[in-house]
Formats: structure tokens, C-alpha cells, sequence
């Protein structure tokens, strides 16, 4: 049978399942380990009866209900990830809210900006002029980002997004959203992203510098309502960043 | 500048599971009915560190391009840091060359307010977010009589051990240094602390020197091989001339010695009490009285932590099995029967509770469970426990029984037993549900050596059936340079040539008193009597029922 590791556990997690069954067929409530057990064995068996991934999925949450566990089982036991072998090969089957409470969610929103009046006021227009949306996190900074964004890059100099760490707000084609702004923190030293700047933020001559470099290299740009280059001058602009080279502003 | 706006971010509730909790938020471990409040977190609300997508965790952000000698190797990240000195609280350990470098706000000083632990563009990052950190568990008291006990002992997050033996022998102590020499190079291969006591029943100091050149880390006194005045003498004054700690199992039959005469031969010096409440062994029936006293650090065996229902059944056959003893024989019929007493396993679970037995510990392989320390000891905070005392002093009195405190007693203080910058990175990692039941992740000296891992073949790490088992710390030599050998300064003075690890030399294992206990430390006259079956702690009787249901047991294991 030339065995391999991944055979061996599923041998493992078989006799587990079975131990599991047993156990239920005497009445008994299951803990965690044999809910676990009983559920993953279940659904590699599901696959190989021909299910689909999607139909396993479902017919999973129906294996055992909060009926046949210990009562605090439901609150702790909330995801059972298990490998399958389905007809197009192994898959991974992740169950969530296993014993079918209506407690699966996924997906939620992850774009929460801030209520506009809670900032300071400083609120800044970007314009997606791609062809593809663009997400911009919460910490980038934000003088830097894609060159096909149109936003009032001074004005972003030393600044990130206003939203909750670690979410991004997705910017569609030719799409404008607001956004709260909020200051770069700790020693404001920017290393890193474009390598436009690479030093302080608040150094009068880096940033004159480095805003000057992105506008004559074709970062899309605007100042005071008036937008500076032309959106095809966005394509190439981190070549000619790289390269040094500089572009007449429009 | 106004962080105003930083107040906005975000409810606390959500958070949990992005990048940990915040302060004031109460978490449920399991079903031990405890609640763990976090006392405070580092000022990060607003620029959180944390990996993944579109995360903080990105050069230029939260990293910044310094080589790990400015920032850290290791950063362990949003963790609720569960210390029994500094309390629970949220924030990210740094780790540098095996040792804690820092514990406070992770991330990237040119764009962060208030980063204590700087983490580089090449600093491992391992997301803890919402996990507990505790200090790896130390077991001061197992029998090694066959090596797997050691990854029961890692499965259950001990990284600290002061065995006995190295495999099925009459142990109780090493004496040989050949013996001693060649479990040395063997237990190399496991990522841990380990220190082996010397057989310390001897009239004469020169077994026990023969045992320091083998590099133990302190002595046994064990009835089975001799517990008189000679030989508890002998090894206290060679223990206060090299400092090191003695570990004590008195006399059973007080055949020569009562448990009055046994405080007399003491005479003020520090001991460490082995299985105070007796059942385990030692004076019959009032051996509980070496509890509560200043120079005598007494710790328990976990069988009967919590006393449940089926503890006395069981003790007797465990007795006659363990000491060699016939069940035939009506001599050791009475003498094991003697030593299995309901009223002193209530009494000692009562002195746990107040604060006067500091230490909890497994007794491997010796009538004990390698690993079972960690969730007998919280089951017994749990089942002791009461709404008004569902408090993180509570926790925080029962961690200290499995980690400082066995560190304090055998001198090992300044190197292990709490989660402080400059000690070994020790840490083991629990997902909050699991508490002290099964560890997600044991870092050696700051690198994953043991834990949970899944399917091999599976397109994620983690996917079932999950096992505890080897992680990389435990491959290859890399055991030999996370573990340390545990000696005292006069082992460590030895040429040797027997292990790789580095050394751990006992300090301050000779001064160490019982008000130095953390989170205990009450002091006070225990007294027993044979005859009435009644314990009392200065006047008050202490009482209770076994129980016969314990929280972890039936929800986590097979």
C-alpha cells in the first residue's frame, strides 16, 4: 500500500470517527476532540461517496447537531478544517458553525472609514482613473500610493487612511471616494514603499523633494481642484521613477 | 497631535481574534468557569501591529529595514502576556538570540507612537493575536523513567524539569556519574530545561560529590533509599555549601524519625517538601504539617488535585505498585493504607486555595502524571472557586504555583518561571478555549519546539487530524542549543564533555523562604490529627468533599 504521512493520519482520524460513533451510540453527549473527530471522519467520507466540495460543506453542518455534544461544546468548537480526497483531487473542507446554530458568517465588511465629521476635517477626494479597482489600507502612506489614484498629493503627504488597522478601502474604476486622513505617527521617518522619500516627513526639503519627483514622473496629482498630469501619464510613472527620469508637467 | 480620532476606531469586542483584546475585556477559559480580565494593553488602538493582507506587518509600515540585531529575531504578537508577577496584559513579546527583549507596543519606531519592541524587515513573526502567553510550566518533581515522558511533559507546556532517573531504575536521585554522564547526553535531543537531582540518602558527602561532578542540579532525600538524620543532614550541609535545593520524601513509617524530628534536623534550612499532603509518601499521617512554614517550600502531586471522588481508590494500588510492595503482604497493606487518607487530600487542596502550599507538580512516572500539571492545577482553581473569587489574583495564584515558584525553589529564578526581558523565551502559547489543557505552540528559548500540527500533506497547517508533536525545535541539534543543562556553579565548574547545552546554575536556592512565593507566601501552624481525621490551619478546620466532576478532563481529552 506504500502508505504516505497523510494516509497514516487518515487512518488516525478514522479510528477517532469510529471511537466517536461508538461513543454517541451509547447516548453519550460528545466533548471536543470526538465532535471534531466524528465530523471530520464524516466528511472525508462524503467525498469519497462522490459529493461535490460544496455539497459536503453543507451536508456537513448536518452531521451532529448541539443536541448530540456537551452543552458548552457549540461555544468553543466553531471551525473543523479537514482535507478530503474528492473525484478532482484533495480538497480542503472547512465547516464552519458545525452543529448548524446559524452562526456562520463570513465576509463581513471590511470597510469601516470613519464618520467624516469625527476627523479634524480632513477629508481628501480620490480618484481611481484604472481600469482595475485599487485598495488602499489603512497605514500606507498615502502621498505614495498607485500613480492611477488622483488625490491632492500634498495634502496626503505624511498621512494614512482614517479606518480601522488593517482594512483597506477598495477604490472601484473611475470611482471617487472621500476618506478621513489622519497623521503618519512615532518619528515620522518614511523608509520604504516608493523610496521617494527616505527620510523625514516633516524635512521641508525631502518633502518638496519627493512630491516634485512624483509629479514629474506622472503620479497623478491635484492641487486646489486642479488636476495635475493627464491619466495616461500614470503608466510608466514608476518606470520613469525608477529610471530617474522626469516627465514636463502638465 | 490629537489622537482623538484613535477613539473611534473601534468597539473592544470586535477585536479579539484581529489583534487580541482590549482592556477591561473578559474572556472565558473553557469550561473552567474562571474568567481572565485583561488589566490593561499597550497604547497600539489605532496602529495595531499585525501580519497578513493588507496589513500593518509591511515594510515601510509596521517593519522597518534593520537588521534583528536593532529590532528582534522573534516577535510574538498582540498576545494576552499571562504573568504570575506583571499580571494580564495585551502586548507583543520581542524575542533576540533565545531570550525576551522586550514585552510591549510591536512595530516600526519612524511611523509608531510608542514602539517598546522594534520589529525589522527580517523579524519572524509569529501571530498570537488573542492567544495566552504563559510562561512554560515548570515541573519540579518527575520521575524519568522512560524518555516519552518528556513529551507528555512538552504536550501539556512544561519546558522545565528536575527529574530523577533516566530510564526503569531504582532511582530516587542519580548517584553515578557515569549514570549521570550518559542521561545528560541523552535527554540533549528534548527542547528543554532539564535538571537531574543526586541521590542524596547517604551517611557520607562523597556519593554526593561524585554526583555534583556528574552535574546535578540538587539532591534527593527519598525514605525508600533513607531519610534519617544522617542523611538528610549530609545533604543539607553539602546543599548550603554549593547551593542547591533538596528535594525531600520523608519517613513513611516514622521509623526513625517523626515529622517533628524531621523539622529539627532541618533546623531552619531551606527543603523542598515533595508531596506534602502524604499520600505520595512521608510521615503518616501529619506529613501536612511541614506546610505553612518559612524554609520549607512544600508542593503537591497532582493525582489528588482537585481531591476527586476516585482518589483514595486509587492510591492504594498505586502505592503498592510504585514502592515495590506486595498485596499480599499485610505489613504494606497497612503501611500504603496509612498513606491514603481522604481528610489530609481535602486539607491540601484548602491550603492551595489560601495561599500556603505554593506549588503544584506532577510526580511523573512516581505516582504522578507528566501531563497533568497545568490542568489539575487550574481544575482545582476552578472547583474551589466561588463568583466572589472569580478574579485574575485567583489565576494568577494558581499559574504561580506551576511556573515562578518551582523556579524560585530550585534557584532557577533569574533564568525561567515569568515572561520578564532577559530571561529564556520560554513561552507557551494557548488558545484561550484550551487554556491549560492543550498549548497551541511551546517556544524553547523562542523557537517553536513543540505543538499543535496537522495533516501533512494538507494545503494549511492546521487542518485535522491535529496532534501535539514535534515542531522544528525539536529536530536535528537544534534541542541542544534552545536547551539548557541545569547545574549548580560547582557541576558547571566540571570539565565535561557530555552535553552541548548551555548551563543553567542554580542561585539563591539556599535563601529562598516561603514568604518569597509569588502570589502566596501565608505562613501559619497546620495540624493533623490521625486520630480524629481532622486538619486544621492555625484554628480554622479545613473540610471538604471530593469532587466527582472536574472542568478540562471530559472536554478536551479522549
Amino acid at each position: 500500500m506504500s502508505l504516505t504521512p497523510g494516509e497514516q493520519d487518515r487512518l488516525l482520524l478514522f479510528l477517532q470517527g469510529e471511537l466517536a460513533r461508538a461513543r454517541r451510540n451509547r447516548g453519550l453527549l460528545l466533548n471536543i476532540p470526538e465532535a471534531t473527530a466524528l465530523i471530520a471522519d464524516s466528511v472525508v467520507e462524503l467525498a469519497r461517496d462522490g459529493l461535490t466540495l460544496d455539497e459536503v460543506r453543507l451536508r456537513a453542518r448536518e452531521i451532529l447537531s448541539v443536541k448530540d455534544v456537551l452543552p458548552i461544546v457549540p461555544q468553543l468548537l466553531t471551525e473543523i478544517r479537514v482535507e478530503a480526497r474528492f473525484d478532482d483531487g484533495t480538497r480542503l473542507v472547512v465547516v464552519r458553525d458545525p452543529f448548524n446554530q446559524g452562526t456562520e458568517s463570513i465576509g463581513e465588511s471590511s470597510e469601516q472609514a470613519f464618520p467624516a465629521d469625527g476627523i479634524e476635517g480632513e477629508l481628501l477626494k480620490i480618484t481611481n482613473t484604472a481600469s482595475i479597482a485599487i485598495g488602499v489600507s489603512s497605514h500606507i502612506h498615502l502621498a505614495e500610493v498607485n500613480p492611477r489614484l488622483r488625490l491632492d498629493r500634498s495634502r496626503a503627504w505624511g498621512m494614512h487612511i482614517a479606518v480601522k488597522t488593517g482594512d483597506a478601502t477598495w477604490i472601484e474604476p473611475n470611482e471617487v471616494v472621500e476618506v478621513a486622513l489622519t497623521p503618519i505617527e512615532g518619528n515620522r521617518v518614511m523608509l520604504g514603499n516608493s523610496g521617494v522619500v527616505d527620510g523625514p516627513l516633516d524635512d521641508p526639503e525631502v518633502r518638496e523633494r519627493a512630491l516634485a519627483t512624483l509629479r514629474s514622473c506622472g503620479y497623478l496629482d491635484e492641487r486646489d481642484g486642479e488636476e495635475i498630469n493627464s491619466p495616461d501619464l500614470a503608466l510608466g510613472a514608476v518606470h520613469r521613477l525608477m529610471s530617474n527620469e522626469t516627465q514636463v508637467n502638465t | 497631535m490629537s489622537r482623538m480620532d484613535r477613539e473611534l476606531v473601534q468597539p473592544a469586542a470586535v477585536d479579539i481574534g484581529n489583534y487580541g483584546p482590549q482592556a477591561g475585556d473578559v474572556i472565558a477559559l473553557g469550561d473552567l468557569n474562571l474568567n481572565l480580565t485583561i488589566e490593561r494593553r499597550v497604547p497600539d488602538r489605532g496602529d495595531e501591529f499585525h501580519v497578513g493582507f493588507a496589513k500593518t506587518g509591511r515594510d515601510g509600515i509596521g517593519l522597518t529595514p534593520v537588521p534583528t540585531a536593532e529590532s528582534c529575531d522573534v516577535v510574538l504578537t498582540n498576545v494576552i502576556v499571562m504573568d504570575p508577577v506583571d499580571g494580564i496584559y495585551v502586548a507583543s513579546i520581542g524575542i533576540r538570540e533565545g531570550r525576551i527583549s522586550g514585552i510591549g507596543k510591536a512595530g516600526n519606531p519612524n511611523t509608531m507612537n510608542n514602539v517598546d519592541v522594534v520589529v525589522g524587515s527580517g523579524t519572524v513573526v509569529i501571530s498570537a493575536d488573542g492567544m495566552i502567553a504563559t510562561p512554560g510550566g515548570v515541573d519540579a518533581h518527575v520521575h524519568s523513567l522512560t524518555p516519552r515522558v518528556f513529551e507528555a511533559m512538552l504536550s501539556s507546556g512544561i519546558t522545565t524539569v528536575i527529574a530523577q532517573e533516566a530510564g526503569p531504575v531504582w532511582g530516587v536521585g542519580l548517584g553515578s556519574r557515569w549514570f549521570l554522564d550518559q542521561a545528560h547526553r541523552a535527554m540533549e535531543r528534548y527542547p528543554m530545561n532539564i535538571g537531574l537531582l543526586g541521590r542524596a540518602s547517604s551517611a557520607t558527602v562523597d556519593p554526593l560529590r561524585e554526583a555534583i561532578a556528574g552535574q546535578v542540579c540538587g539532591f534527593k532525600v527519598h525514605e525508600d533509599t533513607g531519610a534519617t538524620l544522617r542523611t538528610l543532614d549530609t545533604a543539607l550541609r553539602l546543599a548550603d555549601e554549593i547551593d542547591v535545593q533538596v528535594a525531600l520524601h520523608t519517613d513513611g513509617l516514622n521509623e526513625t524519625l517523626s515529622v517533628a524530628d524531621t523539622v529539627d534536623v532541618i533546623a531552619g534550612r531551606a527543603i523542598h517538601a515533595y508531596h506534602v499532603e502524604g499520600c505520595g509518601g512521608g510521615h503518616a499521617p501529619d506529613v501536612l504539617t511541614l506546610a505553612g512554614r518559612d524554609n520549607i517550600l512544600a508542593s503537591s502531586t497532582n493525582p489528588t488535585l482537585p481531591y476527586g471522588t476516585n482518589a483514595v481508590s486509587e492510591h492504594l494500588d498505586m502505592i503498592l505498585l510504585c514502592h515495590g510492595m506486595n498485596s499480599q503482604r499485610e505489613a504494606d497493606i497497612r503501611i500504603a493504607r496509612a498513606r491514603v487518607r481522604g481528610f489530609t487530600m481535602a486539607a491540601e487542596n484548602q491550603l492551595h486555595d489560601k495561599g500556603v502550599i505554593p506549588m503544584t507538580s506532577s510526580d511523573a512516572q512516581g505516582m504522578g502524571r507528566a501531563g497533568e500539571t497545568w490542568w489539575r492545577t487550574f481544575a482545582m482553581a476552578s472547583v474551589l472557586g466561588s463568583t466572589e473569587d472569580n478574579t485574575n489574583a485567583r489565576l494568577l495564584r494558581y499559574l504561580a504555583k506551576i511556573t515562578i515558584n518551582p523556579a524560585l525553589t530550585h534557584g532557577l529564578a533569574h533564568e525561567i518561571g515569568t515572561l520578564t526581558p532577559g530571561k529564556l523565551a520560554d513561552i507557551i502559547l494557548w488558545r484561550p478555549a484550551q487554556f491549560a489543557a492543550k498549548p497551541w505552540l511551546v517556544l524553547k528559548s523562542g523557537f517553536p519546539a513543540w505543538g499543535e500540527t496537522g495533516d501533512p500533506n494538507a494545503s494549511l497547517p492546521d487542518t485535522e487530524p491535529l496532534q501535539l508533536s514535534a515542531q522544528f525545535g525539536a529536530m536535528g541539534s537544534a534541542p541542544s542549543e534552545l536547551s539548557r543543562l541545569i547545574t549548580s556553579v560547582a557541576g558547571n565548574a566540571e570539565s565535561h564533555n557530555h552535553s552541548h547545552r548551555k548551563i543553567i546554575t542554580v542561585r539563591n536556592a539556599r535563601t529562598v523562604r516561603g514568604t518569597d512565593m509569588v502570589n502566596h507566601g501565608v505562613l501559619g501552624q497546620v495540624s493533623v490529627s490521625g486520630t480524629s481525621g481532622s486538619v486544621y490551619f492555625n484554628d480554622e478546620e479545613l473540610l471538604g468533599q471530593p469532587v466527582s466532576t472536574v472542568p478540562i478532563s471530559r472536554l478536551h481529552f479522549w
